[in-house]
């Protein structure tokens, strides 16, 4: 050690004359088992040669000597009180041990865990590559998603959007897109310093038609629910994002757009498509033999029906109101003719007798009296070979 | 009824150990943490931290090679005693048999040494 020239005397603190009590640091030491006399006789030691070295290099110099010195001696300290502490010693440095690491734990936790900028914008599609399709007739909001390099989605609320090319839709800077007409435009958005360019279609719908029946019959393979959305120029629109619904899906479920029957019963299935929707009744129907001898309980049921050129089946209805439909086993083929006879009205026209189901009206409202009524399908000698389907009764009452 | 009398095997020493224990031999009376470290640090080139120094010598008194006794308390110290060490006779025991073992060790050895590359 060499005394700095510019260095003035060390004048000794007068705590180090008057404080023999033990510090804090002292006592804490004490508290993790270290031997008290060892803790003493080591701080004097460090007083003394801090004494010594401020004189000779300086106060500043001394101080940094002290704490490298102090941290120097930290990893055998902890070892000594782990080796000769009591246990319950031991738990309380463990526990100083943890606490003064906790700080560093959850620091590089939040640095590990932590958002990175954002480097990439998709748009909120299931399929980047079909675009945003808008079937709203209502402005909506664009969703785009940001993430970082490793992966993460990050906030992604300060994304902004303009026009660039192809349909003259209007957009604000915000995201807020009105589709009217039909057309595709090229949208740019943008999040600080990453941009990318998004493709806009817009279909907007102005109404959803859709059948208002579903007629399944339980073990029925799964169908398509039919209905279409038409677009402002009254045309069919193809590209649709929405999203159907069943109300119970213990009757029927749906698997993407197809619905499966599961157990007779009815439900409502509701598509939503843009800002528009139509609501479809699902009825599953038992296959029974005949009409004969159905218990209460059996609400909705149906014959099969198989026809050659010429034949005619008759069956014996039950009393009370039906909806009597004919479900033909594909929904292009043309119907047998149906006739009702007996104790018999129809909303059809009140005495109706002849009920020719044509396409897309298949089903007749009926109240069958005590009297009794009974019902003929026959396959003229005309048309198909064969005509297959199901007569199918649901009990209204 | 017998009785088996037997040495108690000394306990080994580690080279800081060997060390300090030479150390606290050379300084005699003085021999007390601060001046062990400086003699350590004098006599080997190293400079061991006050932790390293203390729990060494903490050790050997627990082997019973040392013994130490505390001192007056000193105002250069902040009104803490140093705590001076002395060798036991155990201690002595264990530098002799030290100092056999490294002989037993380096006898011959250097004959065959070549001389250190300058």
């Amino acid at each position: 050690m060499t005394r700095a020239s510019n260095t003035p005397a060390f004048e000794w603190p007068k705590r180090l004359h008057v404080n023999s009590a033990p510090s804090a640091s002292e006592r804490f030491l004490n508290t993790i088992g270290i031997n008290s006399e060892l803790v003493e006789a080591a701080v004097g030691d460090l007083i003394e040669e801090f004494a010594e070295r401020a004189e000779l290099d300086g106060v500043r110099a001394a101080r940094r000597w002290y704490v490298r010195e102090v941290a120097r001696s930290i990893p055998h300290v902890v070892l000594t009180a782990l080796r000769q502490g009591s246990p319950r010693a031991r738990l309380r440095l463990v526990a100083c041990i943890a606490t003064l690491m906790l700080p560093f734990v959850l620091t590089a936790a939040a640095v590990v865990l932590r958002d990175g900028p954002p480097v990439r914008l998709v748009a909120n599609v299931a399929s980047t590559s079909d675009g945003i399709v808008l079937n709203t007739m209502k402005p909506v909001q664009l969703q785009m998603r940001a993430f970082d390099k490793r992966g993460r989605v990050v906030e992604s609320r300060d994304v902004r959007y303009r026009w660039v090319s192809g349909a003259p839709i209007a957009i604000t800077p915000e995201g807020v897109v009105a589709c009217v007409e039909r057309g595709n435009a090229i949208v740019a958005a943008s999040l600080g310093a990453i941009s990318t360019n998004v493709d806009l279609r817009c279909r907007p719908v102005t109404e959803v038609r859709a059948s208002s029946w579903i007629d399944l019959m339980a073990g029925d393979a799964p169908r398509d629910p039919p209905f279409v959305a038409i677009g402002v120029d009254g045309l069919p629109v193809m590209q649709l994002r929405g999203e159907a619904r069943i109300v119970d899906s213990s009757v029927a479920t749906l698997h993407g757009t197809t619905i499966r029957p599961r157990s007779v019963g009815q439900t409502t299935v509701v598509v939503d498509v843009g800002d528009r929707n139509a609501m479809m009744h699902v009825i599953v129907y038992e296959p029974v033999a005949s009409f004969v001898g159905l218990r209460p309980e059996q609400r909705a049921v149906a014959v099969p029906v198989r026809l050659a050129q010429g034949d005619t089946v008759h069956w014996t209805l039950p009393t009370g109101t039906f909806w009597i439909k004919y479900l033909p086993r594909h929904p292009t083929d043309a119907p047998p003719t149906i006739s009702l006879s007996g104790t018999v009205n129809c909303s059809a026209g009140n005495g109706l007798s002849t009920f020719r189901a044509p396409l897309g009206v298949y089903a007749v409202y009926c109240l069958v009296r005590e009297g009794g009524a009974s019902v003929d399908v026959a396959h003229g000698r005309v048309g198909a070979q064969v005509v297959e389907g199901s007569l199918a009764l649901q009990r209204v009452y | 009824m017998f009785y088996i009398i037997g040495l108690m095997p000394t306990p080994s020493l580690g080279q800081l150990e060997l060390a300090a224990l030479l150390a606290v031999t050379h300084l005699g009376d003085k021999a007390y943490g601060l001046a062990v470290r400086r003699e350590l640090s004098a006599r080997i080139g190293r400079d061991y931290s006050v932790g390293a120094v203390y729990t060494t010598l903490q050790r050997l008194e627990d082997k019973g090679f040392l013994k130490s006794r505390t001192g007056d308390p000193l105002p250069v110290r902040g009104g803490r005693s140093r705590r001076h060490f002395v060798l036991t006779g155990a201690g002595t025991r264990a530098l002799r048999e030290a100092q056999r073992n490294a002989a037993a060790l380096w006898a011959g050895v250097g004959t065959v040494l070549r001389p250190e590359a300058t």
